[in-house]
């Protein structure tokens, strides 16, 4: 059986009954109450703040944290590790992601556009998720609000810019390895096995 | 159970099934809504039964069977979906992934690939087996098909729909074990007809098509489904759009007139509507230049030059010409507009050279307006004669059906002069001179007259039977032989055959690109039909183009209203029109380049010098509208809506399924634009209110009386100076000059040739792939040569669709009835 989370019964809410008691007098006269909250912010004036002066002070971002898209790049090549499938526009739920491919002259398949606009975008990383090689990733950065639309619309150059300013120091790599992982590596099967046509 | 009844019972998951006895499980369900997986099943092919993926529980049966190839039997108990069966697949996905190189993410097919699919429902996440994965390169040679052997399940569904449907053979498995792949002939690129029906039937990756490849992935794509615009077969194409761009045309097994066939055409062909050479915006001659005007200056133009001859030369000086590529509603409103606004019949288009004189012979001969030509006509006959047509090249997926009535057991004879792929497949191929197939016939006649292998009383009493037996007694085995020069004993084979038959059926196209048939040919043809008592059902002859049947109907033609019925005062012909100077001032080209598809091009072009007012409406700057006072630009197939009726009468919707081109507009539009400038509204103010107009036409049916036309055979003379006949038609993957517009087309080949037999070059020193001058009494042009076994020594054969080799210079045209063959003379350039 299935429960219901949300009953649908009428509550009888009933107030609790203000019964009149010395006590109570007492902590009115002497106002105990408001004295006991004076002290806890005297008491805060002396402690370390919680609250970030930002922009003046910045809060690193922590790993797995869903800030501004970027495309891989391919270690021995430079280029974008993206080959083009797909998939992260199939699964984008605000659809803002659309991607243009096209046969070279070696009959390879080429990315030709991959564009993303960040202000569709719901942060979900369900793009991420779903790359095959981990060639779209989130990094950390999150700075980059801006007044012009045309700043947020991502294409693949800028994708791949993002890349090289946030995710190409060792601290990023790691974070990038340990999160945001590449699927690729789940695809070898057994040992010796030859991956894709071209790893072999 | 009853005698004779042929129905079986049974039970497919708990569903009862009534089915024709016979029938296999696999198909019994999915025409029953049961899915069973299959992957290397075709409705088209026979069971191969490789996959078992389709494997099927039977009740009381302790093994499974491939319900591809069991047939069904009677009270069977069949189940698909059990614990058991999940298991079998399984294991089968999981031996057909253990090579498979994995590579969805680059693959085309991913999205729409069985095997994907297949591995998706029942597949494991993990492989128990152990294998090396196939990395062997891909094969991008050739120019529509790329082959990637990795990809492949060896389904050899491509194998079969290329040897048994389309009778091709180009692809095989070769290897064994590990190294079987599939492959044309000693692993060199393929170079067939690139009909892609192996790309469509292929389950998997493994062959794609390559103008497609990488372009889009399966699922972002819409589709719509249209009309083919090439043919008269009209087979429906499903066409895959990405944000409003054609990328591929597909045929879908459920779908149309075709059953998923399609011909290269139909499948490569369809991207001319973005070639580079489309018009934009209309256009004026001004100082002997073409310059870009709006719509109103052009419409006022041409308004003012057709009132202002009409005016001073009359009515009778303006001409049209419709076009087969048009659709019904353009073709109607042109005839609407020259018959209304300017007030005369002179209107033609080039069926005049094909359709028109078919018309005309068969109304002679039936008392008929149309013939019942039907998509499964070569089905279930005893014999098939086919004269002088190349039928699977103008008409190939009918030609299909050859194919497949051949392969049922029907006996195909061919009588052509050129070793067409039914002549490869034909029982008897007889290599007739070209232009004599009325003598074959005559020579028939005659065997069945003297014979007695026809119905005495019903072809007596037919009109005119003492003058065809006169006409016929002189045609004599062995003068049909001399005359044809085929052996005699080869058409006493062949017309026996034929004759003895009960059930038969002719096959002859004609069309503007061919000219070994005349009016004569198409008499002779009918006369043989009613003098055996066959109907004209026997008689098969296809319209050529999409449209050309509906062109008819919407009565483009002088002497005929939309429906078919006469006019009192016919109007000027294609002949007095193009071919006779002086005899109109205006003449309006709808759809029609005839300075390159028309024979005789240099009267063309003189007549056409003369002109007044020259308006060319197109979708791009054909060869004439270059010499065209103005030039309208007219949106093309898939920019407009419309209907197109097939060969078969079938009435087909066409749609618009992306934007026009530039400012384009449909070719009724225009024409209802400039009837409104001229100041005569014609009251058609949107699609639906002409579509009732056309819906409303009355068609006419004939009088049905039979009767024989007895026409004279008249031997074409022969010189000396020109020793070869040329025979000009359609290429297999060209279709008139629209196909040379499709960069995928024009990539299989794009350069005109002239087919020369190997003795007839060594004779005149010609040389495979060298240039040498064609020369007729009309003209002359230079030309690429190819040596080929497949035309008989004394004929040439060319296709007439490129530009810049002007084949037609050299022809010409026959009123006489006769076929207008050319008579020419080749010499090699040094
Ligand atoms: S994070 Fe989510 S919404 Fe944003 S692009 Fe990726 S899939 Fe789309
Ligand atoms: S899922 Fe990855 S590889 Fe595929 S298109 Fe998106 S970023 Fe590129
Ligand atoms: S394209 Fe047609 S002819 Fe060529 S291999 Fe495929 S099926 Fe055969
Ligand atoms: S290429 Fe395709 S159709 Fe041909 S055998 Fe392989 S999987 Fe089957
Ligand atoms: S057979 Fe004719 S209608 Fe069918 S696809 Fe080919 S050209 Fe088009
Ligand atoms: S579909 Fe039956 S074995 Fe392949």
């Amino acid at each position: 059986m299935k429960k219901h989370l949300i009953s649908h019964e009428p509550k009888v809410v009933s107030l609790p009954d203000e019964k009149f008691s010395f006590k109570n007098l007492l902590k009115d006269i002497f106002l105990t109450e408001i004295i006991s909250g004076l002290g806890l912010t005297l008491s805060s004036l002396f402690k370390k703040p919680v609250t970030k002066q930002y922009p003046h002070e910045k809060k690193e971002a922590k790993q797995g944290f869903r800030g501004l898209h970027a495309l891989a790049r391919r270690p021995d090549t430079g280029l974008a590790k993206c080959v083009g499938c797909g998939l992260c526009a199939a699964i984008c739920p605000s659809k803002c992601i659309t991607i243009y491919t096209y046969e070279d002259v070696n009959h390879d398949k080429i990315v030709d556009r991959y564009e993303l606009d960040i202000l569709r975008c719901v942060f979900c990383s369900f793009c991420v998720e779903a790359c095959p090689y981990g060639a779209i990733v989130m990094t950390r950065h999150y700075e980059y609000a801006s007044y012009s639309k045309e700043a947020l619309f991502m294409t693949k150059e800028k994708l791949l810019k993002n890349w090289d300013d946030y995710m190409s120091d060792e601290d990023a790599l790691v974070y990038f390895k340990k999160y945001w992982g590449p699927r690729e590596e789940d695809f070898v099967g057994h040992e010796g096995q030859a991956v894709f046509r071209n790893n072999k | 159970m009853f005698g004779g009844c042929r129905m079986i019972n049974l039970t497919i998951d708990g569903k009862q099934i009534k089915i024709n006895k016979g029938v296999t499980i696999l198909k019994a369900a999915l025409d029953n809504d049961i899915y069973i997986p299959h992957l290397c099943w075709d409705h088209r092919l026979t069971p191969y039964g490789g996959c078992r993926l389709c494997m099927v529980e039977i009740k009381d049966q302790p093994r499974l069977f491939a319900a591809c190839s069991m047939p069904a039997g009677d009270g069977m108990v069949v189940y698909t979906d059990t614990e058991q069966l999940r298991k079998v697949r399984s294991t089968v996905v999981e031996l057909m992934l253990i090579h498979h190189p994995l590579d969805c993410p680059v693959c085309d097919k991913a999205g729409e690939c069985q095997l994907q699919i297949m591995s998706f429902k029942y597949g494991a996440n993990f492989s128990r087996f152990k294998g090396e994965r196939k990395n062997a390169p891909e094969d991008t040679g050739s120019p529509m098909i790329s082959r990637n052997t990795n990809r492949c399940v060896l389904c050899g569904k491509c194998v079969r729909v290329c040897g048994e449907h389309q009778g091709v053979g180009a692809i095989n498995f070769i290897g064994r074990g590990f190294e079987n792949v599939i492959s044309p002939a000693f692993e060199e690129t393929l170079d067939c007809e690139f009909c892609g029906q192996c790309v469509d039937a292929c389950p998997v990756g493994a062959l794609g098509s390559k103008p497609f490849k990488h372009r889009a992935r399966s699922w972002v794509l819409e589709s719509y489904d249209n009309i083919c615009p090439y043919c008269s077969v009209g087979c429906t194409v499903t066409l895959d759009l990405r944000e409003g761009e054609i990328l591929r045309s597909r045929g879908i097994s459920t779908k149309g007139i075709n059953k998923g066939d399609l011909c290269g055409k139909g499948r490569y062909g369809l991207d001319f509507i973005y070639s580079d050479a489309r018009l934009k915006t209309p256009m004026i001659r001004v100082d002997g230049q073409l310059k870009d005007v709006s719509w109103d200056e052009a419409l006022k133009y041409i308004a003012d030059g057709l009132i202002d001859i009409k005016n001073k030369k009359g009515a009778d000086r303006i001409g049209a010409i419709g076009s087969p590529r048009c659709t019904v509603e353009d073709n109607y409103m042109l005839q609407n507009f020259m018959r209304t606004v300017i007030g005369t019949n002179n209107i033609d288009s080039s069926a005049r050279f094909g359709f028109a004189v078919f018309n005309q012979a068969i109304e002679m001969a039936f008392g008929i307006k149309r013939l019942p030509i039907e998509m499964d006509a070569p089905l279930g006959k005893n014999v098939i004669l086919v004269f002088e047509s190349d039928v699977t090249s103008t008409h190939p997926v009918w030609g299909l059906k050859f194919l497949e009535a051949k392969q049922k057991g029907s006996k195909l004879i061919i009588v052509d002069s050129r070793e067409t792929k039914l002549a490869r497949h034909a029982h008897m191929w007889l290599k007739i001179k070209p232009g004599t197939t009325q003598v074959f016939i005559y020579g028939m006649i005659k065997l069945a007259y003297d014979e007695g292998l026809y119905i005495k009383e019903d072809a007596e009493k037919i009109e005119n039977f003492s003058k065809l037996i006169e006409l016929v007694q002189s045609y004599t085995p062995e003068l049909v032989a001399k005359i044809t020069t085929i052996d005699k004993d080869d058409f006493l084979a062949a017309a026996s055959l034929y004759l003895t038959s009960t059930s038969r059926i002719i096959t002859l196209t004609i069309a503007a690109a061919e000219n070994n048939k005349g009016f004569n040919t198409i008499a002779s043809a009918c006369d043989l039909t009613n003098f055996l008592g066959d109907g004209p059902k026997a008689l098969q002859s296809p319209a050529e183009y999409s449209n050309t049947f509906g062109l008819w109907q919407m009565g483009i033609a002088p002497n005929i209203k939309p429906g078919g019925e006469k006019v009192e005062k016919p109007g000027k012909t294609v002949y007095e029109m193009l071919y006779k100077k002086d005899e109109i001032d205006a003449l309006f080209l709808m759809g029609e380049d005839p300075l390159i598809t028309y024979p005789d091009l240099k009267t063309i072009e003189n007549v056409i010098s003369g002109l007044q007012l020259l308006i060319v409406q197109d979708i791009r700057l054909t060869e004439t509208a270059k010499l065209a006072h103005v030039v309208l630009p007219a949106s093309s197939w898939s920019e407009k809506d419309g209907t197109f009726i097939n060969s078969m009468g079938r009435s087909q919707t066409v749609r618009k399924v992306i934007m026009e081109k530039g400012e384009s507009l449909p070719d009724w539009q225009i024409l209802n634009k400039l009837s409104k400038v001229m100041g005569q509204s014609l009251g058609i103010d949107n699609l639906k209110k002409l579509q009732s107009e056309v819906d409303d036409i009355r068609i006419i049916a004939g009088d049905k009386r039979l009767r024989y036309i007895a026409a004279p055979y008249v031997e074409p003379p022969v010189t000396a100076e020109y020793p070869f006949i040329m025979v000009t038609g359609n290429s297999m993957q060209h279709s008139g000059t629209l196909s040379v517009m499709s960069k995928s087309l024009t990539h299989v080949f794009s350069d005109a040739f002239i087919q020369v037999n190997t003795e007839d070059a060594l004779k005149y020193g010609l040389v495979d792939g060298s240039y040498a001058t064609l020369e007729s009494i009309k003209g002359k042009t230079v030309i690429k040569i190819r040596v080929t076994d497949e035309v008989s020594p004394g004929v040439l054969f060319v296709p007439v669709h490129f530009k810049h080799v002007r084949v037609n210079e050299l022809t010409r045209i026959a009123e006489d009835g006769t076929a207008p063959l050319a008579l020419v003379k080749l010499t090699p350039i040094k």
